[in-house]
């Protein structure tokens, strides 16, 4: 399913010429396992009241997001990815697309909104659970780290941050042990190979010592950036970059 | 006002258990009441504006109609691109009110103040803008505008301190005349009255900024304003001979009272009745 959905990606990107690949494929081990294994999903009704919230974050990432929303049916196929009047821009669009949760792009915005959600469920007695998923760039900016304290200090356990820890932002700004940062803010940690489809699930489907001692759960996956396409992995060029035709071939070959 | 806004939203939290009230770390011994009656949906979320926006945006898409206090520069400039995104953008309705409109912390100088706020929140597309000249506005016009659209509230320490209960939310004519049109928006309606005392012009009274109406058919147009002068001008896009009254453009730098303020930023009754006596040639 991995390559599937990697081809998917590639496919899309090069045929708009648009899109952040190294990005979706740095957290799409992560994402798969969450709409496959972890949340509970309803792709014919995806307002409803019971589905567990997903948020996209780093909405530069939305390849994959949309990759999935296609593969598990909640959208029909996609044909015009980027193009002037699609539902499908470079940024994830709530109003647009079934099973988005937040029209994301501007860092620090999306996991704020997904404590909002948190907190929104625990007064309405909802037993769904939220997952923000962010970059460690993101984590750059302050509104995270807000967003961390208040999660923290009302006890938001039934939200679960994921932070795809590619070491992207290293260039700009060092973060180092995010771990103990976000342990300093009075969360649940748990650091993690994110490619490592089982382990992830296992994470996410044993129940969080997080909800055990009420506080909200972090997973820092170490993921690589690009993962899976060799002249893309941790190599900035690509960043926001399609492949030509020569390029294309290659990277099918190597999927 | 704000006494009366906590008051008001006592009766409202008692009608509509969709309402949330947030506060930046401002405002708790005044909402009391409220966090004795709701803790649930009422929380002093500390002082993370940022977060908070987007925190109330989440909220509002759990179906919430959460309500945002601040002073004006932290609730509306500190914020401003949570706002355009995750609420302009997502036309979530989430509502934002203010207090301490330009300089009505004037002692505690320019970090205070926010003379900005309506022409921030305008550019924000489909974002309702009040701006209550009295508790009585308020009273009429609030229970009916949020909870559908993203709204922001500007709430000032004085009201217009008429006895006027508006019937419309804008364009009350309030006084008739053959020179031209005064516009007085919130709580610029009662130094507009006086000064406008002796002077042929119609006053007409407005406290959102939805339609301009038909002040084009009028040949002279004042508007006086309580925040940056030609604000409403621009955002309205007025043709013809308008003389906009408000906030000259420029850090206000000192400190003292509202008073000292509005008589050095030619803002008192008497500058105004004198600018307009000029512009009218009355």
């Amino acid at each position: 399913m991995i390559k599937k959905l990697t081809r998917r990606i590639i496919d899309l990107s090069y045929e708009s010429q648009e899109g952040h690949i190294p990005s979706a494929l740095s957290v799409l081990d992560i994402m798969w396992v969450l709409y496959d294994k972890v949340m509970k999903i309803y792709p014919k009704d995806p307002d409803n009241e019971d589905r567990d919230r997903f948020i996209l974050s780093k909405g530069h990432a939305a390849l994959v997001l949309y990759a999935i929303l296609e593969e598990k049916g909640f959208i029909e196929k996609i044909t015009d990815f980027a193009k002037y009047d699609s539902n499908y821009g470079g940024h994830p669009d709530m109003n647009k697309v079934a099973g988005v949760e937040a029209s994301t792009g501007s860092l620090g915005h999306g996991f704020p909104m997904a404590v909002g959600i948190a907190l929104g469920l625990r007064i309405k007695g909802n037993k769904a659970r939220v997952y923000a998923l962010v970059g460690d760039g993101e984590c750059n900016e302050g509104s995270i780290w807000e967003a961390a304290m208040i999660a923290a200090h009302h006890k938001l356990d039934n939200l679960t941050c994921i932070v795809d820890y590619n070491r992207s932002t290293d260039r700009a700004l060092k973060i180092d042990d995010l771990g103990e940062k976000f342990k300093a803010f009075g969360w649940w940690v748990n650091e993690i190979d994110g490619h490592d489809q089982k382990m992830i699930e296992h994470i996410l489907k044993t129940p969080l010592k997080g909800e055990l001692y009420d506080k909200p759960t972090v997973l820092i996956c170490n993921t690589i950036k690009g993962k899976g396409i060799k002249k893309m992995e941790n190599n900035p060029e690509w960043h926001h970059k399609s492949p030509d035709k020569k390029e294309y071939e290659e990277i099918i070959k190597e999927i | 006002m704000r006494a009366a806004f906590f008051k008001m939203l006592e009766d409202l939290f008692a009608k509509d258990d969709r309402l949330v009230l947030i506060l930046g770390d401002l405002g708790v011994y005044t909402a009391r009441n409220l966090f004795r009656d709701y803790p649930d949906r009422v929380f002093n979320i500390g002082i993370c504006e940022q977060a908070t926006i987007s925190l109330a945006a989440g909220l509002a898409k759990e179906g919430f109609h959460p309500i945002f206090y601040s002073i004006a520069p932290f609730a509306v400039e500190r914020c401003l691109e949570q706002i355009k995104v995750d609420v302009g953008y997502q036309r979530l309705p989430v509502t934002i009110v203010s207090v301490g409109a330009s300089y009505d912390y004037a002692a505690l100088g320019c970090t205070h103040h926010c003379p900005a706020d309506v022409e921030l929140m305008t550019s924000i597309p489909d974002m309702q803008v009040f701006i209550p000249g009295s508790e009585s506005d308020m009273e009429r016009f609030f229970p009916d505008m949020y909870g559908y659209m993203p709204l922001y509230m500007r709430l000032s320490e004085k009201g217009h301190g008429l006895d006027f209960k508006p019937e419309h939310a804008s364009f009350d004519v309030m006084k008739e005349g053959s020179r031209g049109l005064v516009v007085a928006i919130g709580n610029m309606l009662g130094v507009v009255m006086d000064a406008c005392k002796d002077i042929d012009v119609e006053v007409v009274y407005i406290t959102g900024l939805g339609t301009k109406g038909h002040i084009e058919n009028y040949g002279r147009v004042a508007i006086v304003e309580p925040y940056y002068e030609g604000t409403t001008a621009r955002l309205w896009n007025i043709d013809g001979d308008v003389y906009s009254i408000g906030v000259p453009r420029g850090f206000l730098t000192e400190y003292g009272t509202t008073e000292e303020h509005d008589n050095a930023l030619a803002l008192s009754t008497e500058h105004i009745r004198v600018q307009l006596k000029l512009f009218f040639n009355d």
